[in-house]
This record gives C-alpha cells, structure tokens and sequence, in this order.
C-alpha cells in the first residue's frame, strides 16, 4: 500500500476523531455515545462505497434536533455534560457525513473540543497522554489537508517530506513550550477548574463536628485529600493537623473558631509544600505540630486564619513550617470548658471516670491509668458495623469495643475530663503513602483521623492517639503495605499526577507573580563573580556547539556554497568585462560562445565538467578557477 | 503559531527563479515561459509554492534542497515593444493554510514583445508580382509556385512535375515548370496595408511570420526599406523592426535595419 494523500488524511482524521471522541466516551450517557458510534460507522461504511450512507440535510437536522434537546438542559450547576454530549453529537454527525476537506477539518477541529471537554471531568495524566497524542496528528492533518487544497502536485518523497513536517511542528511546539507557558497572562482565578467541579469526584473533607455514632459505618474512599513535598520521617509522627474540636453540644465535639495560640519552634523543624486537591480539607493542614503557614509568594498566612474556610474549592498551594513533636508547651487552658461533660454523659463513663480520678495523684498518672485502661480493655479499630444511636459511645466503651478514631478519640477526652485533666479533640489525617519519586506524602480521604489532646501543668498538651491502643492498630491505622508492581505503576502515575497539577494545572497568576520576584531578587543580588562560576559550563556549551558545527561542515561540506560563490564571482566578472548583466538569462555555454573568451572557455568547461559529473570540484580544478577568476577575463577584439 | 510562522518563512527563504522567455512572444497570445525555481537551502525542502507573474500562476507542489524545477508559465502581453518582468511573486500557504506568505524574487526578465498576428493577405500589402517579377524568374523554378510551362521531358524532371493528362493525348511526356513560390521575394510595404498603424503592423507581423521560413520577405517601413531575405535571422530583424516601429527609442529600430541591410 503506498502512500497517498487522501488516504493519510482519513487515517489521520479517523485518528483524531477516536482520540477525541474515545476521550469523552466514559464521562458521557448513552445517547451521545450511540450517536458517536453510528457516526463511526456510518463513515467507514460511506468510505468502502464512497458514498454518504445517510443524506446531509438528514444529518444536520438530527444534530440540531439533538443539539437543542442538550442545550436546554445546561444550567450553572451542571454545566459540562450538556456541552460535553453536544460535542460529541456534533463529532458523530461529522463523521457520518461526505468527506471533504473542510468536513475534515471540522472533524478534527470538534475532535479537540471533544478532548478539551473531557479535561472537565478529569484533568490528569490521562487528559495529557491523549493530547500529546492528539497535537501531532492534528498538525499533520492541516498540513495535509493544506497540501490536498493546493494545486501542485506531490511526488512520494514530498509527500514523505510532508509528512515529516507534519510531525515536526508540534515536536518545536514541544520545545517552546517551556519558554512560553510561564510567561503567558493568567488569570487569578482558574476559570477552568471552577466549572471542572461538575464532573469531578471530590473528597469530602473534615467535617465541622465528630459525633461517634452518626453512622454505621464510614467511607474508606482513598481519593488523595493532599500531598506533601517533604522528606521522608517516622510514619509514627504523620500527624497531619486540622481543626481543634473543644466544646461540646450533647455528645458532638464543635469545631473551634479562636485562633489557635501561637506555638513555640522546638525540635527539627520539617518544611512541607502541601498541594491541597479541590474540596479537601476545609482549613489549613500541616504537619503537627504547623509554627507558621506561608502562601505561594511567601507571604504568611496569620494563625487566625489557618482554622478559617478556605476560601474556594480550587486546589491550593501553601508551604508550612512545623515541628514534630508529641508535647508542646502551653499556659494553662480553660480548665472549665475544657473539662467539662455534657449532661448526656454515659453513666458508665462518669463512673469510669470517678475512679480514674481516684487512680493518681499527679495528672500524669491519671493520664497513665487511662492509657492502660484503653489498652487492657481490647478494643479493635473497625470502620463497620459500628454502634449508632444515643448510646453508641456507651456500646463502644463497654460493650462492643469496636469503633473508629471519632469513637475512641471522643471516648478517651470524655474520660480523661471526667478524671479532671483538659482534653480536646484534634482533627485531620494521620499516615500517608511516600512517594519517593515525586518526593511526597500523599494523604488520601481513608485517612482522616481523630485524636485528642490533654494538657498536663508543667508540660503542656500532650498528643494521645487512642485508636492506637485498639489491639489491630498497626494493621488498621494504615500501616507499611507491601509494594507490589501494581501499587508501584499506581505510585508512577500518581507522581505523574502531582508533577501535572503544580506545573501546569494550578500555574496561576499568584505562581507568575513569584516567578517574577525571584528573578527580581535573583537580578538584584546578581554579582559578576557569579557568572564566574558560570563560565566553565558556558565554554562547553560553546565547545559542544562548535564541535557539531565542525562536524555538519566537514560531513557535508560547503561544497555547494564553494561552488556557487564561483559562479557568483564569475558572473560579477562578466559584468565588468563583457557588460554581461549578472541577471541575463543564459546559460554557461551561450556565455562561452557569445564572448570566445577563452579564459571564459577553461572556466565553462572545469565548471561544467564538476557540475555534470555530479561531484565536487577537486582541489586542482577549484585552483585553477580562481586562478581564472584573478586574472579576470579579457574581451577578445573581433 | 510561532513554529508555523517560522516554518512558513523558512518555506521561502532561499528560492531564486528564472523566467526565460520563448523565442518569440508576440502580443495577445499566450506564450508559454520557462520558470525555473531554485531552491538554494541544503537540507530543507519547500512545499506549496505558487508563482505567478501577470495574473497567471503556475503550482510548484515539493522542491528538493539544492534543487531546480522547470515550470512553464503561460503570460499574455498587450502592445510591443520592449518589455520587463521585474519579479516574479512567489507564495505559499504552508505549513497549515492560515496565512498565506509570499515574497517577490527579481527575475530581470526582458524580451521584446512583437505585434499582434492579423492574418493578411499577401497582395494586400506585399510587391510580389509587378516589381519583381524579373527578380523572380532570375531566382529559378521550383516545385511549388504556380505552372509556368509545359515542356518536353527531359529525363531530369520529377514523376510529379509529368502531365499525364497531356502526355496521354501526344506522343511524349510533357513536364510543367513551375515558378518558385518559395525564391518569390515579397516585400511587405506597412503603408499599403489597410486598418491602423497597429492593425497594419499586425498584418505585416502575420506576413513576416507565414512567409519568411522559405521566402524572402523584405519590408518598407516609412522611408526605410528591409531588403528580402529568408530565415529565422530575417524574421527576427523584421519582428523587431515592426514592434519598435514608432516607439520613442528609435536606436533599436535603426540597429534591426541596418544590420539587415
């Protein structure tokens, strides 16, 4: 089969059309999928014939038909699907139709679109496989269908020739590419993922309260919450800090709304990037213990703010500063509100409580006593078959011992405040998978958590996690997992993700901003001796180019510059000795003739032999030309 | 769009043409020229291009690296003269049909252009049969001018120049002599043509163009006259003489004749 223009460009727009459509297909309902598919083969079976299968008119009139009965159901909460299915209606009526040129380009042109649109509903990698995919063949389909518009024909090598520059378009594009995305005006807010939200799974993020018992069983999605850019720690410490949960309304803890105090740097500070997806968290998170949060300019983000809404649904960016540590030192909290308990109180609890009082003489040993106690007891962490209802943390401390973090957090900071000691709930995540290529921990849904604070005089608060007294806590609270193949491709694409979405997707005009700073900055400090130290790596650079150039040169020599510069000089010649016009349409030979110079003879006929052999000029016969040419050419008089 | 600008631009870059003309172009015919395009980039083709010149265009659809194409260009031209084509515009809408890019590359182009052709008659405006009779039977017989005599055969005639008819009604072959129609000279005189100065001089071109290959043709032009003569040689100075007839630099004109006579 040879190569041939019309049949690269329906293999080509075929191509792009299944890119296009096959991008959008899993987000659609079945009816612009059906109409894809018949589009499809409607045009393949009109290929074989060459003929249309279903008439034009018929065609656009069903498209428009189609077109008004999704158009109708657009509205701002649902904005994707009805634009996403018209596309691909309009993709198959396409398709279906007579082939022409233009039908060609309107094909790949909704082609694009179609892909455009599926980036609504999932804006990863996948989305950037398909469209490096899609840009090289949509590039060769212009030049192609530029080519079948023009009236000059193309021999097999041109149409190779084509082709390759078909391909080579985008691959420059590629190169550019670094050079003008981050120079490009952005917009403050991405527009973008604003409407992505209608199509995207999200996570649900912390909730505002923890009530044990509001459910049967809890959600074990592993959608990612956040990543953060650190360097790898003890996964015992992976304690990623949300909201604090310190007064009670019956047996629900209520998200504190006081700013958080702000906490002394003790310890190895740990430095992270967190990328938060759109809906995570709904405040700040870091790693506990978070000193200070800064925005992408380097801005800080003051502590009254870290607890408060973040403020839209997009995916977030900040940098924190945190130490890890288990105890930090505070002044004495509200000893009222922080050990009081609510008239719901399980009975049980307040008895258990009493004699946990009674356990120790210092808040320490109190604290210990109910530590043993949680650990003897043999509870186990289970995210199902939980107890509901009123009664649900009774049925947990004392009679099923099965529960969740909210369960055992809740149970522990009841006791301990009936012991006396303040305790408070903290809520956010705990564990995450490190991602050693991206250089990440990534956090997802499954592992939002619970645990509780007590404050002890002389030390401060203290840390406890009491799902870890649950005799199945290693294995419940997320421990190591075994790596295998498929954990690990799952590792590679998703540090694929991450890498996609801070370098491209949440590249905004704050990031430009920053961009500018620090090239602003780096300007300012720049010194002379700094480019010093460029120097070494500027002269191999050069050497490397010079190198090539030598190469490129002696490989193919200017063997044709060499003799064009003779005919060059040979023309100027004549000018001036024969009057001979550089531009005069002759040949060499008529030259020859029309003069009977014979200096101009031996020049015609080395020049012509070299040029009529189809080599070079030898070293001898390029001398003896510019022998000919210095001596200049004498007019022979008749 | 910067690669494709860039890929355009480079598309054009490094072209040179050659227009040669044919050997005679004469007004209000199209003439077929011969563009030559040159493609001096080593490794780079050029795709798509069209040349045109006086509203005609002629596609060029690959051009290797250091390669040439010979393309023909059909022009019309209205008048005589001398005439100049300057450049040729060469453009192409590669790589991808949004712009279109062209440039103008100087061709040097020059040629004289020749009257019209009107045909004519040749008794409209030649001398062939008064004055120059006696000149025509000096110049000897031939095989194609019109009988003269029939005379005896003398073993030396062709079968074809036999009167059969003739020869069947007497007792010998008779032969017919003809005149030379070729030798017979014809002197074109541009004021006894009829119509205007243009129309006359695209008679006498008609004229020079369907009799000179095998006949002398002279012409009168005002007070100059062209003696006759044969050939491709004598069409040429006769075509120059007509088409610079009148025109403001007479040099050309007075070259073509004298160089004649």
């Amino acid at each position: 089969m040879g190569l041939d223009l019309s049949r690269l460009i329906t293999l080509s727009g075929y191509l792009c059309a299944l890119l296009g459509g096959g991008s959008l297909f899993p987000y659609l309902p079945l009816t612009p999928r059906l109409v894809f598919l018949a589009g499809l083969a409607a045009g393949l079976a009109a290929q074989r014939r060459h003929h249309p299968l279903i008439p034009h008119l018929l065609l656009t009139a069903g498209s428009l038909l189609l077109f008004f009965w999704y158009a109708v159901q657009f509205n701002r909460h649902n904005p994707a699907l009805p634009v996403a299915s018209i596309l691909m209606i309009l993709l198959g009526s396409r398709l279906a139709d007579e082939k022409t040129p233009r039908t060609w380009l309107q094909t790949c042109a909704i082609a694009l679109f179609c892909l455009s649109a599926s980036s609504l509903f999932d804006l990863g990698p996948r989305f950037l496989l398909l469209l490096a995919l899609m840009m090289p063949l949509l590039a060769l389909m212009l030049v192609l269908l530029t080519a079948k518009s023009h009236p000059g024909s193309l021999d097999h090598t041109g149409l190779k020739r084509l082709v390759a520059v078909g391909f080579g378009i985008p691959a420059a594009a590629l190169l550019l590419t670094p050079l003008f995305f981050p120079i490009l005006p952005r917009t403050q807010l991405p527009l973008w993922q604003f409407i992505q939200q209608a199509g995207g799974t999200q996570p649900a993020g912390l909730p505002d309260t923890v009530t044990p018992g509001s459910s049967a069983q809890v959600s074990t999605s592993d959608l990612p919450v956040f990543r953060a850019e650190m360097p790898r720690i003890d996964p015992h410490q992976l304690y990623w800090r949300g909201p604090t949960f310190s007064r009670l309304h019956g047996l629900q803890w209520l998200k504190d709304t006081a700013s958080p105090p702000a906490a002394t740097p003790l310890g190895q500070q740990v430095r992270q990037i967190i990328t938060m997806e759109p809906g995570g968290a709904r405040s700040l998170i870091g790693l506990d213990l978070p000193l200070a949060f800064t925005d992408q300019r380097g801005a800080t983000i003051p502590p009254i703010n870290w607890s408060r809404p973040l403020p839209s649904p997009r995916r977030i960016r900040y940098e924190v500063r945190s130490v890890s540590v288990d105890t930090r030192p505070a002044p004495a909290p509200d000893r009222a509100l922080l050990t009081r308990l609510p008239a719901e109180t399980p009975l049980r609890l307040r008895q258990l409580s009493a004699r946990l009082q009674n356990a120790g003489t210092n808040a320490q040993a109190r604290l210990d006593a109910l530590e043993r106690w949680f650990r003897t007891a043999g509870f186990r962490y289970s995210r199902s078959d939980l107890p509901t209802g009123d009664n649900a943390l009774d049925s947990f401390l004392f009679v099923s011992h099965r529960g969740h973090c909210e369960f055992f957090a809740s149970g522990f900071a009841l006791l301990a405040r009936g012991a006396g000691l303040p305790a408070r709930l903290v809520g956010g995540y705990y564990g995450g998978e490190y991602n050693d290529l991206g250089g990440y921990y990534r956090v997802g849904e499954a592992r939002a958590h619970v645990w509780v604070e007590v404050w002890i005089g002389g030390k401060g608060w203290i840390r406890v996690d009491p799902s870890g007294f649950a005799v199945n806590a290693d294995s419940a609270l997320g421990g190591t997992r075994h790596r295998t193949l498929l954990t690990r491709i799952g590792l590679l694409l998703d540090a694929l993700d991450y890498t996609w979405n801070t370098a491209v997707i949440t590249y905004d005009l704050s990031r430009q901003l920053q961009l500018a700073d620090n090239l602003h900055t780096r300007f300012r400090t720049f010194h002379l001796h700094d480019l010093t130290r460029l120097l070494p790596a500027a002269g191999l650079l050069a050497a490397a180019i010079g190198m090539l150039w030598l190469y490129l040169r002696l490989r193919h020599g200017n063997r044709f510059d060499r003799r064009v510069r003779l005919l060059r000089r040979f023309r100027r010649q004549l000018e001036k000795s024969h009057a001979i016009p550089r531009a005069a349409p002759l040949g060499m030979f008529d030259i020859a003739q029309q003069t009977n110079c014979p200096q101009i003879d031996a020049f015609v006929a080395i020049y012509a032999r070299s040029l009529y052999r189809e080599c070079d000029l030898t070293r001898g016969e390029y001398r003896q030309l510019n022998r000919l040419l210095r001596a200049g050419f004498r007019r022979t008089v008749p | 769009m910067s690669v494709t600008g860039y890929v355009g631009m480079v598309n054009l870059q490094g072209l040179h043409v050659e227009l040669l003309p044919p050997a005679a172009v004469h007004a209000g015919q199209p003439v077929s020229f011969s563009l030559r395009v040159f493609n001096a980039k080593r490794h780079v083709s050029s795709f798509l291009l069209l040349c045109s010149s006086g509203g005609n265009s002629v596609p060029l659809g690959h051009l290797r690296p250091a390669a040439s194409s010979e393309l023909p260009l059909e022009l019309i031209f209205e008048g005589r003269g001398r005439r100049r084509i300057d450049t040729v515009r060469v453009s192409s809408p590669f790589p991808v049909n949004f712009f279109v890019r062209s440039c103008r590359l100087r061709v040097d182009c020059a040629f004289l252009l020749y009257p019209r052709l009107l045909p004519c008659s040749p008794s409209e405006g030649g001398d062939s049969r008064g004055r120059h009779q006696a000149e025509r039977r000096r110049n000897g017989r031939g095989n194609d001018g019109e009988v003269e005599q029939i005379v005896e055969y003398s073993g030396r005639e062709s079968l074809r120049q036999i009167h059969w008819k003739l020869s069947a009604r007497s007792d010998a072959l008779k032969v017919k002599q003809y005149l030379s129609a070729l030798n017979d000279p014809l002197l074109i005189d541009l004021e006894r043509l009829p119509g205007n100065l243009e129309e006359r001089l695209s008679r006498a071109a008609w004229l020079v163009c369907h009799w000179v290959q095998g006949r002398p043709v002279g012409l009168r032009l005002g007070g100059e006259v062209v003696p006759p003569l044969a050939g491709q040689r004598q069409k040429h100075h006769l075509l120059t003489a007509l088409a610079l007839y009148g025109k403001t630099d007479q040099s050309d004109l007075k070259g073509a004749i004298s160089s004649s006579n």
